[in-house]
C-alpha cells in the first residue's frame, strides 16, 4: 500500500472528501479492497486550479504517458468547475483533462455530478466558476464553433415526437448541415435502426430512442462524442452493440466521453476514468494506472511461515500478509518474477504465484464510499 | 468580415429552414388554422341566424337588427372580420407560440440543439420569426374566411358589396398587416412566458391569462377616477383596440358591429407606439432570458 509512489498516475482531488466506508469486496479477497489501494494521501494531488500531473514514466500500462498525453493535446479541460443550484452545490472545484483520441470514463454514484458536469461541458449550463475548454479553446468565447464538433447524448434521448426517426435526423441535419441523406441513412444503420427510421419518434421503445440518440450523436461526424448513460434501457444484444460501438468510433479517431454508473462497462472500453463522488472528482487517470499497481501478488507455499519472516528483512517489509498457506503482498502484482527469484534464494519455492488485480467496482467503491445499489 | 457575416447569416437560415420544418411537420399548425377559420365561420352563422330571426319587437331591437346586416355585408369586411380576427387570432396564435417554444423545453430538444453548436438566438430568433409569419398567416386565413362567408351572405340577403377597387385592396392589405400587429404582443409574451416557465401549458396559460385578464382591469380603471384611469392608456388591450379601430366601423355612429366590444380611443400613431413599446421590451427580455439563462437545470 505505501509503495505507490510518485509515479503513480491517479489524480487526487485537492478538495477533502468524506471518509470513505467499508467497502464490499469479492468474496476471493480475503481482505478489505481498501488495503489493496493506495492511501489518497499518496496519490498526487491536483489543486485548484489546475496544475499538470508530473509526465514521470508509467510502469503499469505500455499506452503512453496520461499525463504527457493530457499536456500534449487535450479535447476538454475543465478547471474549477462550479456549479450551484439555489443552496445545492451539484459540482465543486472539477478539474477534468479528457486526452484525444482517448474512451474516457466518467463514473460516479447518482447525483455526484456527472450529468451536470457534462452540461458544463456542452454549454447547456453556465459555471458559477470555473473554466471549460475544448480543443484548446475556451468555450466562453467559442461555443457554438466549438460545439459544432461535439456529438452528444445526454441522459435520456430528446427528439420531436411527432417526427419519424428519420426526419428527426433530418431536422438536426438542417440546424447543422453536413451529413446528407446518405450520413442519415449510414447513422440510422449503424445504431441498427434502418427500418424503424420511418416510424414516428414516440412510437419507439426506449432502446430505439437510445440508438436514435447515438445515431444523432455521430450524425455529423463530430471529433468528441459525449454520451451520457448510452446503454440505458437497451436490452443485453443493445448493450453489447452499443459497447463494440464505442471502440470502433474511437478507432476512426474521435475522443468518447462514456458516462455511465456501470462499473463494468467503462473498465471494458474506457482508456482513461474519472471518478466523482459528490460533485469532485476523486480519482482521475488511466484506467490501467488506476487498477494496475494496486494489486497483490499472492504466493501459497506450505512454509509460508518462513517465508513472512524472510520478507521482514526484504524490499516487500510491511506489506506482506499471511493467511494460512498463502501470503498476500500488497502493491507488488506485477512483480512476480522479483518475488519468486527471492524466495529460491531464501531456498523457498512457490506452489503458487497469482497476481490479484483490484476490478474498478472495488476502486469505485474504495474511492467513493459507494454502496452498489447507489451506483 | 464578410465571410463571419455570411457564416453568421447560413446558419441563422439554416435555424429558419429547421424551425418551417418542424412547424410544417406539425399537425397541430394545421389544427389551429382550421379552428381560427371555423370560429370565423361559426360568428358569420350566428350573425345569419340573428338576421334571419328578423328585426324582433323589442326597443332597439330593430337598429340592433340592421347593425347586424350592415355588419355581414361584404361593404363592412375590412372592420367587422378583421375584428373578430383580433380576438380569435390572438387566442390561436398564443396557443401556438407558447407551445411552440415551450414544448422544447417539454421534450429537451432546446438542449440538443444548444449542444450541437447553434446559437441561441439563432434559434430563438427561428422562433420568433416563426410565430410572427404563423400570426400573419392566420389572420389573413382567417380574413379570407370571413370574405368568403360575408361575401355569401352579401350575396344571399342582396346587401351591398361596396367598391371594390386598388383603394379598397389597399385598406384590406392595412387593415391586415394592423390586425397582425396588434395579436403581435400576446404572440411575444407567450415565448417569454415559455423562456421564463420553461413549459407549454403554463406558457400559454400565463399569456392567455394577461390578455383576458388585461380586458377585465382595462374595464374597471377606465370607470376609475383619477390617475388610475389613465393606467389602461399604456396596456395592451387599450392600444390594440384603439389601432382595431382605424380599420374602420360597421356603424355610421362608429360601433365595431355585435360581438365586438372594446373602449380604446387612443390615437393610432400614438397605441402604435405604445404596443412597439411593449414589443421590444418583451423581445429584449426574450432574448436576456434566453442567452443568460441555462438551458436544462
Amino acid at each position: 500500500m505505501e509503495r505507490v509512489g510518485a509515479d503513480q498516475e491517479i489524480q487526487q482531488d485537492a478538495h477533502p472528501r468524506p471518509a470513505a466506508r467499508p467497502i464490499r469486496s469479492p468474496a476471493y479477497l480475503k481482505r478489505p479492497a481498501s488495503s489493496l489501494l493506495p492511501p489518497l494521501s499518496s496519490l498526487l494531488p491536483v489543486p485548484h486550479p489546475f496544475r499538470p500531473l508530473s509526465p514521470a514514466p508509467f510502469t503499469v500500462d505500455s499506452r503512453a504517458s496520461f499525463a504527457k498525453e493530457r499536456q500534449l493535446d487535450s479535447v476538454v479541460e475543465a478547471r474549477g468547475l462550479t456549479k450551484r443550484y439555489g443552496a445545492v452545490t451539484a459540482i465543486r472545484g472539477v478539474d477534468l483533462s479528457v486526452p484525444r483520441g482517448t474512451v474516457f470514463g466518467a463514473l460516479g454514484p447518482n447525483g455526484s455530478g456527472k450529468s451536470t458536469t457534462v452540461r458544463m461541458i456542452l454549454g447547456l449550463g453556465r459555471p458559477d466558476a470555473g473554466t471549460v475548454s475544448l480543443f484548446g479553446q475556451p468555450l466562453s468565447h467559442h461555443g457554438p464553433d466549438l460545439l459544432r464538433r461535439i456529438g452528444s447524448l445526454v441522459e435520456t434521448p430528446a427528439f420531436v415526437p411527432y417526427l419519424s426517426g428519420r426526419d428527426n435526423l433530418r431536422l438536426l441535419e438542417k440546424y447543422t448541415p453536413g451529413a446528407g441523406p446518405a450520413g442519415i441513412d449510414n447513422a440510422l444503420h449503424r445504431v441498427h435502426l434502418g427500418q424503424a427510421a420511418d416510424r414516428t419518434f414516440k412510437t419507439y421503445s426506449l432502446g430505439m430512442k437510445q440508438r436514435l440518440g447515438i445515431a444523432a450523436a455521430i450524425l455529423h461526424d463530430p471529433e468528441l462524442v459525449i454520451l451520457d448513460e448510452p446503454t440505458n434501457g437497451l436490452d443485453p444484444q443493445g448493450t453489447r452493440e452499443v459497447r463494440e460501438l464505442i471502440p470502433e468510433l474511437a478507432a476512426e479517431g474521435r475522443t468518447i466521453i462514456l458516462c455511465s454508473h456501470l462499473l463494468h462497462e467503462v473498465e471494458q472500453v474506457c482508456d482513461a476514468v474519472a471518478i466523482l463522488q459528490a460533485g469532485r472528482v476523486v480519482a482521475q487517470g488511466t484506467t490501467a494506472s488506476l487498477l494496475g499497481e494496486t494489486g497483490e501478488l499472492r504466493v501459497r507455499l506450505p512454509e509460508a511461515a518462513e517465508a513472512e519472516a524472510a520478507f521482514a528483512t526484504s524490499p516487500w517489509a510491511g506489506r506482506v500478509r499471511r493467511e494460512g498457506d498463502e501470503l498476500a503482498i500488497a502493491g507488488a502484482g506485477q512483480e512476480g518474477r522479483e518475488i519468486n527469484r527471492f524466495l529460491a534464494a531464501e531456498g523457498l519455492y512457490a506452489a503458487e504465484i497469482r497476481s490479484v488485480r483490484p476490478s474498478l467496482e472495488d476502486v469505485f467503491f474504495e474511492l467513493t464510499g459507494a454502496e452498489s445499489q447507489d451506483v | 468580415m464578410s465571410s463571419l457575416v455570411r457564416t453568421q447569416a447560413t446558419r441563422l437560415l439554416n435555424a429558419l429552414d429547421a424551425e418551417l420544418f418542424k412547424v410544417s411537420h406539425r399537425r397541430m399548425t394545421a389544427i389551429l388554422l382550421i379552428s381560427l377559420a371555423a370560429l370565423v365561420l361559426v360568428f358569420y352563422v350566428l350573425l345569419w341566424l340573428r338576421i334571419d330571426s328578423g328585426p324582433g319587437t323589442r326597443r332597439g331591437s330593430y337598429f340592433a337588427w340592421l347593425e347586424a346586416k350592415a355588419a355581414m355585408s361584404f361593404l363592412h369586411v375590412i372592420p367587422y372580420s378583421l375584428a373578430l380576427e383580433r380576438f380569435f387570432a390572438t387566442l390561436v396564435c398564443v396557443i401556438f407560440a407558447g407551445s411552440m417554444m415551450g414544448n422544447e423545453y417539454d421534450w429537451r430538444t432546446v438542449g440538443v440543439v444548444a449542444a450541437r453548436g447553434v446559437h441561441r438566438w439563432h434559434f430563438l430568433f427561428a422562433k420568433l420569426f416563426t410565430s410572427t409569419l404563423f400570426t400573419a398567416v392566420a389572420v389573413a386565413a382567417g380574413f379570407l374566411i370571413g370574405m368568403a362567408a360575408s361575401a355569401w351572405w352579401t350575396h344571399v340577403y342582396v346587401l351591398d358589396y361596396g367598391t371594390i377597387d386598388a383603394r379598397w385592396l389597399q385598406d384590406a392589405f392595412e387593415g391586415w398587416a394592423r390586425t397582425t400587429f396588434v395579436v403581435l404582443p400576446y404572440v411575444y409574451l407567450a415565448v417569454l412566458c415559455a423562456t421564463v416557465f420553461r413549459s407549454a401549458g403554463q406558457a400559454v396559460g400565463a399569456a392567455l391569462g394577461v390578455y383576458f385578464i388585461e380586458s377585465i382591469f382595462t374595464g374597471i380603471l377606465t370607470g376609475a377616477e383619477g390617475w388610475p384611469r389613465h393606467i389602461p392608456a399604456f396596456l395592451l388591450n387599450f392600444n390594440g383596440e384603439s389601432l382595431m379601430r382605424a380599420n374602420g366601423s360597421v356603424t355610421a355612429t362608429g360601433g365595431a358591429g355585435p360581438f365586438i366590444f372594446g373602449s380604446g380611443d387612443a390615437p393610432a400613431l400614438r397605441a402604435a407606439l405604445v404596443l412597439v413599446a411593449w414589443m421590444a421590451g418583451i423581445l429584449v427580455l426574450v432574448f436576456w432570458r434566453f442567452q443568460r439563462r441555462d438551458i436544462q437545470e
